[in-house]
Parts: structure tokens; sequence; C-alpha cells
């Protein structure tokens, strides 16, 4: 009987010798990969190494690459893909106009578009509490359907149709980022940044209580950083990101649109980095559906100072 | 055994909270506010002539201009005591001789000419030169000038040693350092604006409207809506830790607004700027609370809502409830260019709302005048695309006329521009009469006399109309309160209005449903027969005798940009070097003519 005992004791404490090698090498694996991430983090700084590549059902439309995808729906609804040459073809599938005006948009590695809806110059397209959405259009197939939605805090009523805003794909640690103002009033601020996995269409982390439009993330001196433009001011915040692409630390002022010099009491809507300067295309943003008919849209351009990790303001020039 | 005078106490005290708590929530637009209580203060301008008359540097500024008008180079030079040398001197003679530099001084479409004004010569800095240009150190004078009309600033970069206009540049947007004729007339626009001198208490001198921890006694801000050349004296309140913000508009000559902000720990104040200015204003004062007008006879509560533009509502006159709501819930917009190309704007306010036409500056009163007597007022709400009169920008007024003799009209004005000329407008209104007992009949006018209308159903106002000889089509009468005709538009209010056309439709009232509370768009936007949105309420066929009914009226407006004949539309022209709005509003909306019950 002793002997059975000391054998079965012998037996879990093998397992568990076993489980715990197993555990550790795992852990070093890991703690590996991290320092190999941070390696490669402090080898560059400067914008995310683009990974965007052309999606493939274009090809069996006829349409020849480079495409350019084309959202300024004026006179249609809906994303449009055109090819990058004067007179060159224009692609609209019939799911493309389904989920009513389309806002940014975000292309993953394989040529996945991920794209929010907003409403525009009314809610009849894009009903009040439909709008907290990631919408993917296919590589492959080109079919654009509902991807996932995201949560909120409180339902979303008339007095804020709006919900997921800016999309990021970051090259690097290949997670999405998301805005959203879904549910925020005049009153309470219940946007949130999301950290989502493509795979498992999980909320890794989140930023709650912000609301945000336009976003991206940038490698600064310190690490990566997401920028995102306040919706409700002009200013611009970056929140910092652990190895895991979580949402890290408090989020830092960096500047505002409107204390720049000609800058105006714009939101900050697209953001992208080009090696050392961050543009920013702004307009009016007031949590109603006026700003669609106005065409001004200002563009901001920042460039990165490495010694002091600080953007100074370079210029502003209306769109042309 | 229950203490009836505590129960009784109880009771009154429940009351009277009710009460003060209802109050509490009441604005009134009459009341007499003291500014400088108010935290954001839309101004109310000043005619030109008066500003003119008030201010003697305005006079001086505005002869100037006048005079630059008249020259075959309309540009208001930098003034004498400005140029601090001869080479800067030189450096404005040779800019203003070089045809790139004044490109844009005249109209491109008229020849008019423009207001133009030099604001700034200095001697170029590294950062202004491009790199294919070579400038000897020295040599080289940036000259600025600003287009008030199209609020656009071009620099020359000027090489006095060639004499010659090196480059030329026109940055799309953003606006100039402006000179210190402009500064120091700024600063009395505001100094002398009775709404600034309210708000401080005082009349504030020159010295008062510095910021001490910036260069300037101006702070930058933008004039988003207007397109204007605006700055903003900043009056301090060090004991307050406060600064009153006086934003001027320096195209027009006027005091867009104040407000009050917080100094914060770093001594400097946020900015403030025209549009940021005013929405705060409405949002405040106009979409976080009921407010309340008391005129003539009439008593009217009304709000500006999310979507359904301005609301009035429990509306009494002579002491009796008459309107439980009326509202304009859509305009649709169609094209007849384009089978189905249009828009459905809903208007509200003009932050956190779903409207795409939203509330500019708050409500306000009119008198309406007949041969000279005032016979009733107005309560008006103007609704703005941000960058109308743009095209694809819209601006529609709610207005709701109060008649000295009980009549009232619910009116919908369109003040263009839209997207095309052959668009046709559709207000989609919304009226809930009231009556004591909540029974209502309504009937039309045929050629047998009036017929009762028994079940929902619509009419459509067209050539075959029969009207009364007074010009009535409907009637609805109610039980135990007041009952009224209902006189369709035809062109013979003397407003401009060419005739409604008008869809009616009658509906039963389903509390809280159907447009009790603020209502998303209905109906499509470019359907031309009776399908406007209405309709959807109508399709049980309900019985309506003697019931709470809906009354919903459609009229339309076909836009016309003709020469002479415009209607719903709106242009831009010079006029004395200014860009100038000119627009022809479209009007419709039924006339409510109380029944003498008597007869």
């Amino acid at each position: 009987m002793n002997k059975k005992l000391r054998l079965i004791s012998l037996f879990i404490f093998l397992i568990a010798g076993i489980a715990f090698v197993i555990w550790l090498r795992n852990e070093n694996h890991k703690n590996k990969l991290k320092q190999e991430f941070k390696q490669q983090l402090s080898e560059y700084t400067g914008s995310v190494k683009p990974c965007a590549v052309n999606p493939e059902f274009p090809k069996d439309h006829g349409l020849v690459p480079p495409y350019m995808i084309d959202l300024r729906q004026k006179g249609y609804r809906g994303l449009r893909i055109l090819e990058y040459r004067e007179n060159g073809k224009i692609l609209q599938l019939p799911s493309w106009s389904e989920f009513g005006w389309l806002g940014l948009h975000t292309v993953d590695k394989t040529g996945n578009i991920y794209v929010s809806s907003i409403p525009h110059e009314s809610i009849v397209h894009n009903p009040v509490g439909e709008q907290n959405r990631i919408l993917k259009l296919d590589h492959l197939t080109g079919e654009l359907f509902h991807f996932m939605d995201l949560p909120q805090k409180e339902p979303s009523t008339l007095n804020n149709p709006f919900g997921a805003m800016g999309l990021h794909f970051d090259c690097d640690n290949e997670y999405l980022y998301v805005s959203s103002v879904a549910g925020s009033s005049m009153r309470e601020e219940l946007g949130s940044l999301f950290q989502i996995e493509l795979g498992t269409k999980k909320v890794i982390s989140s930023l709650e209580n912000t609301d945000a439009i336009g976003l991206a993330t940038y490698n600064t001196e310190k690490g990566k950083r997401v920028y995102y433009g306040k919706a409700r001011t002009a200013e611009v915040y970056s929140i910092g990101l652990d190895e895991n692409g979580s949402f890290s630390g408090q989020p830092s002022f960096e500047f505002s649109l409107l204390e720049q010099n000609g800058g105006a009491d714009d939101r900050a809507h697209r953001i992208r980095f080009n090696e050392d300067k961050m543009e920013i295309k702004a307009s009016e943003f007031n949590f109603t559906l006026a700003a669609a008919s106005n065409p001004m849209h200002n563009i901001y351009l920042f460039e990165y100072d490495h010694s002091k990790d600080t953007w100074s303001f370079l210029s502003v020039q209306a769109e042309k | 055994m229950i203490n009836i005078n505590l129960l009784l106490s109880t009771i009154l005290l429940f009351i009277s909270l009710f009460l003060f708590s209802c109050k509490e929530n009441i604005d009134s637009i009459d009341s007499n506010k003291n500014p400088n209580q108010e935290h954001i203060i839309i101004a109310d301008p000043l005619p030109e002539s008066e500003m003119i008359r008030m201010i003697p540097e305005l006079d001086h500024y505005n002869k100037q201009m006048q005079v630059s008008l008249q020259t075959k180079t309309p540009i208001l030079l930098l003034a004498e005591n400005e140029i601090q040398d001869t080479m800067q001197s030189l450096a404005q003679k040779i800019a203003i001789r070089d045809p790139s530099f004044t490109r844009d001084i005249f109209d491109m479409e008229t020849g008019a000419p423009l207001r133009n004004e030099i604001m700034n010569i200095r001697e170029a800095l590294p950062g202004d030169i491009p790199e294919s240009v070579v400038c000897k150190k020295g040599n080289c004078y940036r000259v600025s000038m600003y287009h008030y009309v199209n609020n656009r600033t071009v620099t020359a970069i000027v090489d006095i040693s060639k004499n010659a206009v090196v480059f030329v540049d026109r940055p799309l947007g953003g606006q100039p350092e402006i000179n210190k004729r402009l500064t120091d007339l700024a600063i009395q626009i505001a100094i002398k604006s009775p709404e600034v001198i309210l708000a401080l208490g005082l009349n504030p001198g020159e010295d008062q409207a510095t910021m001490p921890n910036v260069k300037t006694a101006l702070n930058g801000t933008s004039c988003e809506r207007s397109k204007h050349l605006c700055v903003a004296p900043t009056f301090l309140n060090q004991e307050n830790n406060r600064a009153l913000w006086a934003i001027v508009d320096l195209t027009d000559w006027k005091l867009v607004g104040l407000k009050w902000t917080d100094l914060g720990t770093s001594g400097k104040p946020s900015k403030e700027t025209e549009r940021s200015l005013q929405n705060d204003y409405v949002m405040e004062h106009f979409c976080e609370k009921n407010n309340n007008l008391s005129m003539d006879e009439w008593n009217i509560y009304y709000r500006l809502t999310s979507s359904d533009g301005l609301e009035i509502f429990d509306v009494q006159y002579q002491n009796e409830k008459i309107i439980r709501s009326a509202k304009v819930v859509d305009w649709h917009v169609g094209y007849s260019s384009a089978e189905g190309f249009g828009y459905s704007d809903a208007m509200g306010c003009p932050m956190y709302s779903s409207s795409a036409v939203v509330a500019f500056n708050g409500p306000y009163t009119e008198p309406i005048e007949k041969n000279g007597k005032e016979i009733g007022f107005a309560l008006i709400q103007d609704f703005r695309s941000p960058a109308w009169p743009v095209p694809c920008n819209y601006r529609y007024h709610n207005r709701y006329e109060f008649y000295k003799d009980g009549r009232f009209r619910v009116v919908t004005k369109n003040l263009g521009r839209g997207c095309g000329i052959d668009g046709t407008y559709r207000p989609i209104i919304r009226i809930d009469l009231a009556s004591p007992e909540n029974q209502e009949k309504f009937e039309q006018w045929t050629s047998s006399g009036w017929r009762s209308w028994n079940k929902e159903q619509w009419s459509f106002q067209d050539k075959n109309t029969l009207y009364t000889d007074k010009g009535y089509a409907y009637k609805v009468s109610t039980k135990g309160g007041k009952s009224y005709f209902i006189e369709p538009g035809n062109g013979q209010f003397e407003d401009g209005g060419r005739g409604d056309n008008a869809y009616t439709y009658v509906s039963l009232r389903h509390p809280e449903l159907e447009g009790d509370v603020d209502l998303m768009t209905i109906g499509s936007c470019c359907n031309t027969d009776h399908r406007q949105g209405p309709e959807a309420f109508l399709q049980d066929g309900e019985n309506i005798v003697d019931q709470d009914l809906i009354i919903w009226y459609v009229p339309q407006m076909k836009n016309d940009d003709t020469p002479g004949k415009e209607y719903c539309w709106a242009n831009t022209v010079i006029e004395n070097g200014k860009s100038v709005v000119k627009y022809w509003a479209g009007v419709s909306g039924p006339m409510f003519i109380p029944i003498d019950q008597s007869k």
C-alpha cells in the first residue's frame, strides 16, 4: 500500500515537474519574444512600417493595381475602389452600400479592409443604435459584412447617433485599434478606445471614458503609443502601449489644434504618420450631422523631435 | 389616526417643491438679464452706420477703405507710422506693382474692386524664403496682404536689390498677423460695445484689453462660420481668476460675442472662437431647458429639440391652452434631375443632436405689422448648414406667428441654397391642438359645405381644392375649447410665399408615439407624391371623429434661380468691396383662424 502511495506521489510529482518545466520554457519563450519586441522597437522609432497589401478580389473584376479606397461619398453612398490612374476603373459591389454612410478605414496585412459606419446628413441609412460596429471587406470575396459590435456603457440616442469612429491596424503587433463615442452625451464622456484581436474578435484592452475620432500608432523614443484626436475638444492625446499592445499608463496631452498658429476649433479626424511627420486631417465635429455638409477640412502637420520626445507644429493648410 | 394638518402640509410642500422645480428649468426670452452675470453673451450687432458714428477710428478707417476702393489698385496700404524705414516702404511699392501679388484684388466675375489690406512688412527670415530663391541678407522683404472677400492671405518676397517680387505664396486658410491700425480698431470696437461695458461693469480703457503673457493685446481666434477676419481682445479679471473674451469681427466691424473663461493654473485662458461661443450659448440657454415667452395675450413655452427644430408647446391664448405642440419634424429636399436624389434634413441643437442643419444663435422675436400697426409677433429660429450659402448647404427658419386677434400660423422658410436649381423643398409640419376633453373634429370645405373626415386620411391642395369665400379649406372643432378654420397658403399672406401646394394629413394621436417625442427622420427625401412620412401614421384608418388628433401639413416649394424670380435661393454678391449674401426665401405654412362660436 505504502509502495503504491509512494508511486502515485512520485507520478504526481513527475507530472507537476514536467508541467513546471513546460511552463518555465513558455515563460522564457514569452520573455524572449518580449525582449525581441522591445529590441525591435528600440532599433527603430518613427512611423510603424506599413504592411497593408492590395486585396485580391478587384483583379476578379478586371481592376489593375494599385488601387485607391474611395470613401468621399459624393453622389454615392458607401465604399468604392478605384484604379490609381487617370480614367481608371471604378468598382462598387452591391454590399458596399448596404451599411449606410461609411467612415474611416484601415487595411490589414492580407488586404482585408475594416471600416466604420457613420451617419452622414441623416440617420435614414445609419439608424441610431446600429453604428457601434466594425465592418469588414473580405480581401478574397469582396463582400462587406458586419464583423463585430463594440461594447458601450449606455444605449445610443438621438442626441448622439454615432458609434465606432476611427480604426487603425498596427503592423507591428497586428492588433486593430478602434475609437468609439457610442453612448456619450453632453454631460458624460462614455466613449472608449479598444484593442481588438482580429482572429478572435476579442477586446483585449480598452481605455474608457474617452471620446476620440482619429487614431494611429507611432513608435516613439519611449515606446509605442496610440495618438488620438479627442471628439469633444481640439486636443490630441496619446497613451502608451505595452509589449502586448495593451493600453498602458495614463493618457498624455500632446497639443491642441486650436492653439496652433492659424489653427481652428477642429477635431482630428484622421491621423497619419510618415517617417517623423504626423499629418492630421481635421474638421468640425459637434456630435451632430452638420459637419457632413461642411466642405472645409484643415490639414495640420507636426514633426517629431527625437531628442525631446515631443511634437512641434509645422503648418496648417485648408484641404485642396 | 391621520393627522390632517400634517398631511395637508406635506401635500402643499410637495406641490410647492414641484412648482419650484418646474420653474427652475424654465427661462424667459424677455427677462432683463444682467450680462455681467452671464457666462456667454451673443452680441446684438449695431448697424454699420451706428458703429462708424460711435467709433472715430472706424470712421477714419472706413474713409481710407472707400478711397482705396476707388483707386486703380484697391489695396489699403500699411499706415505710414507702421513703416519703419524706406526699405519697407520700397518693398510695399514693389509688391503692389506685381501682377502675381495683386492677382485677386478684383472680383473675377464682375471686375468690381475688393477690400484688400497690407498687414505686415518685415525683413524676410530664412524660413520665409524657399530654397529656389536666392536672397542676400538684408535685400529681401516679406509683404503680406489680406483679401477680405475670400478670407485668404497672400505673401510676397520682394528683393529690393532686384526691384522685383521673387516669390508669391497663397497658402489656403490661416489668418494674417494683423497690423496696428486693425489692432487698435479691434480694441475700440470691443471697449465701446455695450455688452463689454456691462459685462465688466465699467468703461474699460484701451490698455485693459491686454494679455500680460503674450506679445500682443489680441488673442488669435477664428470665425469659422462667417469666414471673416476675427480677433479677440481679452480682459483679465485677476480677482476672480477669469478672462473675458470679446470676439471682434474685423470684416463686418462688429462684436460677435463674449465669453468668460477660467484662467486655470497656467494663467492663460482657453481659446474661444465664433463657433464655440455661439454653440455653447445655444446649448446652455435653449437645448437644456424649456423657455417661456409671454407677449400680448399669448403665453408660449418653447425648446430646441434634437431633430424636430424649434418646438412650441403648451401655448395659451387668453389663458386658454390651445396648442399642445407644434414643430417641423423634417425637411425633405428632392432634385428632379436625378431620380431619388435628395436629402432628409433634420433641424435641431448645434451639438449632441441628430440634426444636419443646426440652430444658429438662439430664438428671437419680431413684431408683425400691417399698415404701420403692430398686429402680432413672431417667434423665430434660424437653422443653418455650416457653410451656407455654399452649394449643398441649407438654411431654414422655423417661424411661429401669433396675432393679437387670436390667429396663429406655423411658418416654414427656406433660404436656399441647396445642391441644384431643380430642387423641391417639403417641410413636414406636425400640429397637435389642445382641447379640454381631447375631442376634436376635422372637416374639409366641399361644394356642399363642411364635410367631416371620419377616418384618418390625407388631402392634396391643388387647383381643384375648394375654399370658402375667405380662403379656408379646413376646419378643426374642439369640444369645450377653441375651434379654428385653416387657411392654406395661396400667396395671399404678403410674405413672398407662392402657395403651399400642400398635403394635409390627419391622424389619431397616440401618446408618446408618432411624434409626441423627438421624431427620427420620416419618409423618403424624394417622393413626389403624398408619401412624405405622415402617411405611415394613417395606415390603420382609425376613426377620428371627436378624438385627439394630429394635423400634418407638408407644403411644397420649388426653388428658382432665374434673375428677378428667385425663390428658395441664395447667392453671394460683391457690394462695396465686401461679399454679401443675398437670399430669396420660400415661405409656406397654414394660418389658423379662431372661430367665433358666439355667431
